[in-house]
């Protein structure tokens, strides 16, 4: 565990990465100050888009490992490739939720949001940011390459989402990860379905917790 | 001439190149289907920007632009060929794709093409392409895109920028 943090410390990407998550948000909300008038949902929105960060920490973490053979390397320190993954999931999910505490609470600061009652909606941020990392992490072990999830990804944090063009289609849509995770700490969504924050959640960590089982399993049986 | 032709069927000859066309048509296609009324072309944009990051970056995964100053040693030149033969190929997906979505215009989609690869071409890296692209049309862009208006002079400015800057540094980098 120790060593995967080293390793993603020492990516330039990954700095670039944690520096992106942490000033966009507070850095729009700036932007935005002057032209909407604040809502319940000041800071909470821009956080939604900075979740780029995240996005980017996944993708490199797993996506790192397959530029030049550093994978062979890694697979003859740590052979037990369940030992190596758990590792390296941790890592990213530690370095995740450190990175969005400070970017909530810096955002919610510069919002004028940060209120004693902000706590559990700070915690569902922090959990969006980290499932969001962890979803660009499977699908970047997956395909062995970090340009098709990113491009899916990042299209999908724009305010109108495939995402949210799918919930005119049908209202299951709004149990895809990122609507449903958003339940967590946004109280104005105009999408269909009610989901309380809990089980958005919820539906959120199935996604991922599914995702990484079918990258776990592919990255057991494949050749390095 | 043979320089263009070399570039042309490098960049007809890579899978990635073919895939991401094929992912953009059938995106569009499933798009105009879906959401009557939205335009799609906003969203397969995508598709063009990580085309041109891809066209650029692949000269540089494992040192092939070594081989390519060999066969071509002087560089602007290359880069003029480079840039004529994306934008040939890109023209045809570019035209497809606007029949497809019903809306937009192919020029407008070649524009941004060139403009990614341009920028993946002073980047020399494909992942961080695609963020600095991506991030900008898809983040960023929403929130400071009030202040311009979006007519072909801005990217087709931004286009030969790009491309200027990464002549430069082609020139002027080792390989």
């Amino acid at each position: 565990m120790r060593t995967e943090l080293l390793k993603l410390a020492g990516l330039p990407s990954a700095w670039v990465a944690a520096a992106l998550g942490l000033l966009i948000p507070p850095l729009l909300v700036t932007l935005n100050a002057r032209a909407a008038p604040a809502g319940t949902d000041t800071g909470f929105l821009e956080l939604t888009v900075g979740v780029l960060g995240p996005l980017v920490l996944g993708t490199i973490a797993a996506g790192s490992e397959y530029r030049g053979g550093q994978i062979r390397t890694s697979l003859v320190c740590v052979p037990s490739r369940a030992r190596l993954l758990a590792a390296k999931t941790g890592a990213v999910t530690l370095t995740v939720a450190v990175t969005a505490a400070l970017s909530a609470v810096l955002t919610l600061d510069v919002a004028g949001a940060l209120t004693g009652g902000a706590g559990p909606r700070i915690a569902g941020v922090v959990v969006y940011w980290v499932l969001a990392a962890l979803l660009a992490y499977g699908i970047t072990l997956l395909t062995r390459s970090g340009v098709l999830p990113l491009t899916v990804l990042i299209v999908n944090t724009t305010a109108v989402s495939f995402s949210y063009l799918l919930t005119k289609v049908t209202p299951l849509a709004a149990y895809l990860p990122d609507l449903a995770g958003a339940r967590m700490y946004l109280h104005d969504m105009d999408t269909p379905g009610d989901l309380a924050p809990v089980t958005g959640g919820l539906v959120m960590a199935a996604w991922v917790a599914a995702l990484l089982g079918v990258a776990g399993y592919v990255f057991h049986r494949r050749d390095a | 001439m043979s320089t263009a032709r070399a570039e042309l069927l490098k960049l007809v000859t890579l899978p990635a190149l073919a895939l991401t066309a094929g992912l953009t048509w059938g995106l569009t296609a499933l798009l105009a289907l879906v959401a009557d009324g939205a335009d799609p072309i906003p969203y397969v944009r995508a598709g063009f920007l990580v085309l041109g990051v891809l066209a650029a970056s692949s000269e540089y995964e494992g040192g092939q632009l070594r081989t390519t100053l060999l066969g071509t040693p002087r560089r602007a030149r290359l880069q003029l060929a480079k840039a004529l033969a994306l934008a040939l190929v890109t023209t045809p997906v570019a035209v497809v794709t606007v029949l497809l979505a019903g809306a937009g215009g192919a020029a407008y989609l070649v524009l941004i093409t060139l403009l990614a690869a341009g920028v993946a071409t002073v980047l020399r890296h494909a992942l961080a392409g695609v963020v600095v692209v991506l991030g900008y049309y898809y983040v960023l862009g929403p929130f400071v895109r009030d202040r311009f208006d979006d007519g072909l002079w801005l990217p087709a400015a931004w286009a030969l920028a790009a491309w200027c800057a990464a002549t430069a540094a082609v020139l002027r980098r080792d390989a």
